[in-house]
């Protein structure tokens, strides 16, 4: 794992393994009907050795920061990117939007604006945990015939 | 053997993850190298990539800077219009970023700029960054002492200043105690009047290529004016026509027109502390145009206020230091001024509750 964390974690896993009762209670009394949880806690925390600061040559130091700078750059590019693509798209939506209005101002308006009233379609079935007695209807035609292209 | 492990972990771990979970501290702190030395090649493999990227991103902006020239020399020929000169400015305040996020981010110029080793103020990328890091560490500490103590009030309307102004009287000027930074004291800080008798090395970092002329002047506006029971300013120090830049950045009385020669600070016993300000301003036309001071029409009484509205000047940097009364302003008073020396007291302190007798006075009267 690339986590940093991982060290901890496992360290941390090891002391769980290997239990709490060999070592003395700190401060008595926590382990509440025998329980050893908060013991295994301090222990995991404050016994674990604190892991050592990474050191850098300066040389080292120099690609570190070089690497940072890099790193920046790249997600810049990236957005940068991403926001010309948008841009293209927004902008090609507009000229289209735009041919729209001179061409036909009531496609236009009925482009522009949203059924305001629009509620779900009231003759939906009703949903169920189980099927109905009659899944489907054989005998009568269906409500819409299909249209002859 | 875990050591290169840990400088790949890092480099990766700094892929997965946006802000730095872990802290890197440099071991090598105190040796401070003579030239930089390049990080070899081959060790870790991210950095040979961003050196790459670097690379490939300063192509680019040079090629945008190309582009922007081209179109900066077409806006130039043409017709003069109401938003040329605006749209000009903004072009070239444009290429001038483009050529400074060109190099910044190469390694060998952060070495130069940390170190401050070959720093070539003609650079684009050196005037942004010493831009940046004025704006940043020293311009904080200017604006709050010279609001703190009350000198743009006093002196001249509050200002940003965009010019930094040092000065360097020498070893020893300031008490002991005193924080110096890069060699020069803070703004604000007291210095000792006996080493204020000669003149400054005035320091100028402007962040403009091409040179403007500047006027500078040393004002007190803490001397006691007895009669109107107020303070008046006094002109120590007043040069025109100096002409500075990017690259130009001492002052030097050969090349400027010394209008009053240099006076040594001298607060008076029993006054509070005298705050001697070095003002740094521009003169008109963006800096072009030099100025004819007539000595008849200027005195150590004028006001900075009534000097900058005459000749149109516009201040751009500000430093002062605080001096109060030390025995070396007797000796400055018996030897440089050849004057007596005053002495500032307060009135006496009147009782209001005794007459002129120094009896009690009187509440009631017999009728």
């Amino acid at each position: 794992m690339s986590s940093p964390f991982a060290r901890t974690a496992l360290k941390a896993a090891n002391l769980m393994r290997a239990g709490a009762p060999s070592t003395p209670k700190k401060g008595g009394g926590t382990s509440l009907n025998g329980e050893p949880r908060n013991d295994l806690i301090k222990k995991v925390l404050f016994d674990a050795p604190p892991r050592p600061p990474v050191r850098f040559s300066s040389e080292d130091m120099t690609r570190h920061e070089t690497i940072e700078r890099a790193w920046k750059l790249v997600r810049q590019q990236q957005k940068q990117a991403q926001e010309e693509g948008l841009a293209k798209k927004f902008e090609m939506m507009r000229k289209a939007n735009a041919e729209l209005e001179a061409t036909s101002s009531q496609l236009f308006k009925h482009s522009q604006t949203k059924e305001r009233h629009a509620v779900f379609p009231r003759q939906l079935r009703t949903l169920t945990d189980t099927p109905p007695k009659q899944v489907w209807n054989y005998r009568e035609p269906a409500a819409t015939p299909a249209p002859k292209a | 053997m875990s050591f290169p492990r840990v400088v790949l972990r890092a480099g990766r771990s700094c892929s997965a993850m946006p802000a730095r979970a872990f802290s890197v501290k440099s071991v090598v702190r105190n040796a401070a190298e003579p030239t930089y030395k390049a990080p070899a090649l081959g060790v870790n493999r991210t950095f040979d990539e961003a050196l790459k990227v670097i690379a490939e991103d300063k192509a680019k902006r040079l090629a945008d800077i190309k582009n922007m020239e081209a179109t900066l020399a077409q806006l130039v020929k043409a017709a003069p219009s109401a938003a040329k000169e605006t749209e000009i400015a903004t072009l070239k305040e444009k290429i001038f970023k483009q050529e400074a996020y060109a190099e910044i981010n190469d390694p060998e110029i952060q070495w130069q700029f940390k170190n401050n080793k070959n720093v070539d103020m003609s650079k684009a990328v050196f005037r942004f960054m010493k831009g940046k890091q004025f704006k940043r560490e020293t311009l904080p500490v200017i604006q709050q002492r010279t609001t703190q103590m009350f000198v743009t009030p006093d002196l001249l309307p509050s200002f940003t200043p965009a010019v930094n102004v040092q000065l360097d009287f020498g070893t020893g000027s300031t008490p002991e105690g005193t924080k110096i930074v890069d060699g020069y004291f803070e703004t604000g800080s007291y210095l000792l009047p006996g080493k204020t008798i000669v003149e400054p090395k005035v320091n100028v970092t402007s962040f403009h290529p091409e040179q403007r002329y500047y006027t500078v002047a040393l004002v007190d506006p803490d001397m006691p004016d007895v009669e109107n029971e107020t303070y008046k300013q006094q002109l120590h120090w007043l040069i025109a026509n100096v002409p500075l830049s990017a690259t130009q950045t001492e002052l030097s009385k050969e090349n400027a027109d010394v209008v009053l020669s240099y006076l040594a600070p001298h607060p008076p016993k029993g006054t509070k502390y005298h705050r001697y300000t070095l003002v740094l301003a521009e003169q008109s036309n963006g800096g072009q145009d030099k100025i004819q001071m007539d000595a008849s029409a200027i005195s150590r009484e004028t006001t900075l206020r009534d000097l900058c509205s005459h000749f149109k000047l516009e201040v751009k940097g500000l430093t002062f230091f605080r001096q109060i009364w030390d025995k070396d302003v007797s000796r400055i008073y018996k030897e440089v001024l050849q004057q007596d020396e005053p002495v500032y007291g307060n009135q006496p302190e009147v009782d209001e509750l005794l007459d002129e007798t120094g009896q009690k006075k009187k509440k009631f009267i017999h009728m």
